[in-house]
């Protein structure tokens, strides 16, 4: 009997000891292994108890009760068994009605025909911290696309959980999500229905574009270690499936057709004619332009960007709002931007542009030519002349020698004929063409931005603040990657509700004292008159 | 047919002969009056956000309103539901009249089904007696009324679940209390359960997601009709009400 007694309580322990292991294998990720090893061994401990106590089992079964209870136990178990199978595949055939306003749990037609096109599995990795507000509407819209293709699944990651996930797949931010497929990678930084479809879209083309650096006038490199070489530049556009090459356009008749977009970044001297006539007619057949001029130097092109309505402006600007942020008053910061493709992600994020000038958009912009300033510094800067500011500088350093430190930090104050800021020192332009003729004729659009500054994209500033964003988010506006499809984020219907102050004492009133009483009255009476009866 | 009618209306009436239903009813009516005032109160006071600035936001009644309240109904009435259904079969248990209600020439499917189609209408009036606010509100503001009836179909759905959970919990004992708890926790657990799929394994969480009441409701209240969810509320009342009628049948062949 003692010997029964010890083996209940060891067929517990066994018990709890298989619970729990049972629950850390589904908790644990990573150690899920030694839940199974403990998991096993409580059931190691169960046969052990039964084994010791073997009579009283034999027994147990014997009796009347027992093998109905077997019975019954038998069909609780089948019964389960069903219910789980019906479970498991009604979770995986399912169809569903959308009954809400505007349709908001439903994907545009052009989603669907993209997810029905799919020929290979795209897996969705949405990178997010388990508590990351955003997660549930990614995870709904996530669900939806799953919903439409069994050949898209997702799963989320928490980049701090599996940090070489996130690292090989280079997340730099939470909120992104990767669809790889098809031996590709994409990344999307807003999971809405326009950015995933768009991903979709790129991951499914064969082939990358090309992204074409000009050299030849003294342009930093594009594989050096110096600061202001454009290494990382190259890594973070190969890494947003770009082919990026350099080109002479000195020594080719034109640029190459397969051009998706043409980058100039900090020339230090001027690009000859023959030159700016390749260029402007690559610009007029449809294509794509970026500049990055420094103030030092405008690559010869100020005049031709002066006839798209673009003025660059000869001058510096000085910001002393960027001394706050612990750099140089010659790095100004921005954080206003314009209502542009390029920037509509960027708000609260700020941009530094170390030494840099002003691009301004003239009011009237030429006939057919559309365009936007993108990044504003703050009023506190001011630009002053280029040259003058230089000379005045060496000046003051020059007194400073002299005095042998005696003098404190230069300091730095707009002068009468400076212009004081908000300040632009970027912009976006396009244009709708034509090329071709007759029958070969198409529609086109050429596409410019120029920032007044290269060093925000060099390898020393790409990685500041929202710089990369920034510099990223114009390549692929220029390589018109931005919109494949336009999807029209779906919206409900706006119903702000002001109410009277009557109507809102009626909404107090009688959902919460009138109702409730009127039901409590309803009680009363019926339970007196029920007693009165009995 | 008859035998579950006579089983119905014997416990309709003792609902409702007794203060057990007006008590949980008031008390009820007097939460989800209170969420109801002050979700609206919430709601007029981000309209006059959203007129000043109509960048910020769009604000739709369903939504940001009616949908959030249903939720919270559903929530109240998972701790109501146990408090309705414990009594069902435990207190027949504790007072002997078990033993003679089953030696009546009454099926156990009857007996059971009788009870729980009871509980059920009991927490189906609670929720139809929300109605007095929506119905109030919708002299106010334009109601989206298809979406509505989606979220309040679900609601059903869902309080038949909590029914036929309560009616097996009060199966297994006869101390009411007991009953009450049984009923409680592992809903509470099953309504969250969802929630951990996040910090789980993938396949595993989609299991979680799978077993979880909260997941399987919250299409509902956004106009979402799907067939998973449907079959999960089928499957879940149709196992506990099999699960009640075997610990009855347990009940004679022990005795």
């Amino acid at each position: 009997m003692k010997q029964h007694h010890a083996a209940k309580w060891l067929a517990l322990l066994g018990l709890v000891v298989m619970a729990c292991g049972g629950l850390f294998y589904a908790v644990s990720i990573r150690h899920g292994d030694w839940g199974l090893i403990g998991a096993g061994a409580g059931l190691a401990i169960v046969l052990l108890a039964a084994l010791v106590a073997h009579e009283a089992v034999g027994a147990f079964f014997a009796k009347r009760s027992a093998r109905l209870g077997l019975g019954s136990g038998v069909a609780i178990l089948a019964v389960l068994a069903l219910v789980m199978f019906l479970g498991a595949l009604s979770a995986r055939h399912h169809v569903r009605w959308d009954f809400s306003q505007g349709q908001m749990n439903t994907l545009s037609p052009q989603t669907v025909k993209v997810l029905k096109g799919l020929k290979e599995p795209v897996k969705a990795y949405a990178f997010f911290k388990d508590d990351q507000a955003g997660r549930m509407q990614a995870d709904e819209e996530l669900g939806k696309y799953s919903y439409v293709s069994r050949l898209f699944t997702y799963r989320f990651v928490n980049p701090d959980a599996e940090p070489g996930l996130a690292k090989a797949m280079k997340v730099r931010n939470y909120g992104t999500v990767v669809l790889v497929g098809g031996g590709r990678e994409e990344q999307v930084q807003l999971p809405e229905e326009q950015e995933l479809t768009n991903a979709l879209i790129r991951l499914g083309k064969k082939g990358k574009k090309r992204i074409y650096f000009l050299t030849g006038h003294g342009e930093p490199a594009l594989d050096g270690v110096a600061k202001d070489d454009f290494t990382s530049l190259r890594k973070a556009l190969e890494a947003a499936n770009y082919e990026v090459k350099s080109l002479m356009l000195v020594t080719s008749d034109q640029v190459p057709p397969d051009a998706a977009v043409v980058i100039m970044a900090s020339p230090k001297m001027a690009l000859m004619s023959q030159e700016i006539e390749r260029l402007s007619a690559y610009w007029d057949q449809g294509g794509a332009i970026m500049l990055l001029l420094d103030p030092e130097s405008d690559g010869g092109l100020k005049t031709w960007l002066k006839a798209k309505g673009v003025v660059l402006g000869d001058d510096l600007v000085i910001d002393q709002a960027s001394r706050l942020a612990g750099l140089s008053p010659l790095a100004p910061l921005a954080s206003e931007y314009g209502f542009h493709d390029i920037t509509k992600m960027m708000s609260g994020t700020f941009c530094f542009f170390p030494q840099a000038r002003s691009v301004t958009l003239e009011t009237n912009l030429p006939k057919g030519i559309k365009g936007e300033e993108l990044v504003k510094t703050s009023p506190a800067s001011w630009a002053t002349d280029y040259k003058g500011f230089l000379a005045w500088y060496q000046a003051q350093l020059d007194k400073m020698k002299q005095s042998q430190g005696q003098q404190g930090a230069i300091e730095l104050k707009p002068g009468k004929d400076d212009r004081k800021g908000p300040l632009s020192l970027g912009a976006a332009l396009s244009k709708q063409g034509q090329t071709g003729k007759d029958q070969a004729a198409r529609k086109v659009t050429s596409r410019l931005v120029v920032f007044g500054d290269a060093d925000f994209a060099n390898n020393e500033f790409l990685e500041l603040a929202g710089n990369h964003d920034l510099a990223l988010n114009s390549v692929s506006w220029l390589a018109a990657d931005d919109n494949l499809v336009a999807i029209r984020a779906k919206s409900r219907k706006n119903q702000p509700l002001l109410l009277q102050p009557g109507q809102e004492r009626l909404l107090f009133w009688i959902p919460l004292v009138v109702w409730p009483l009127l039901l409590a009255l309803v009680g009363v009476v019926i339970i007196i008159r029920r007693r009165r009866t009995r | 047919m008859r035998a579950f009618l006579a089983i119905y209306r014997r416990e309709m009436a003792s609902y409702f002969h007794s203060p057990v239903a007006y008590v949980v009813l008031v008390a009820f009516m007097l939460l989800t009056g209170y969420f109801f005032y002050a979700g609206v109160s919430f709601y007029t006071l981000a309209s006059l956000q959203v007129m000043q600035n109509p960048m910020m936001m769009e604000l739709n009644l369903q939504d940001h309103l009616m949908g959030g309240l249903i939720s919270n109904m559903s929530v109240i009435l998972l701790f109501a539901a146990p408090l309705l259904t414990m009594r069902l079969l435990a207190e027949e248990r504790k007072s002997g009249t078990l033993e003679l209600l089953l030696s009546y020439p009454l099926s156990d499917v009857s007996v059971v089904l009788g009870k729980f189609f009871a509980a059920w209408s009991v927490l189906g009036l609670m929720v139809a007696a929300t109605w007095v606010q929506t119905i109030l509100l919708s002299f106010m503001a334009p109601m989206a009324w298809l979406p509505l009836a989606i979220s309040y179909g679900g609601l059903l759905l869902m309080v038949g679940a909590f029914a036929a959970f309560g009616v097996w919990t009060s199966s297994l004992t006869e101390n009411q209390i007991v009953a009450a708890f049984a009923g409680f926790l592992p809903l509470i657990i099953l309504w969250a359960v969802g929630w951990a799929a996040p910090l789980v394994k993938p396949s595993l969480g989609e299991i979680l997601k799978g077993l979880s009441l909260g997941t399987h409701f919250q299409g509902f209240p956004k106009g979402l009709v799907d067939t998973a969810d449907l079959a999960y509320f089928v499957l879940f009342i149709g196992l506990f009400i099999f699960l009640s009628i075997r610990t009855l049948e347990a009940k004679r062949w022990k005795a």
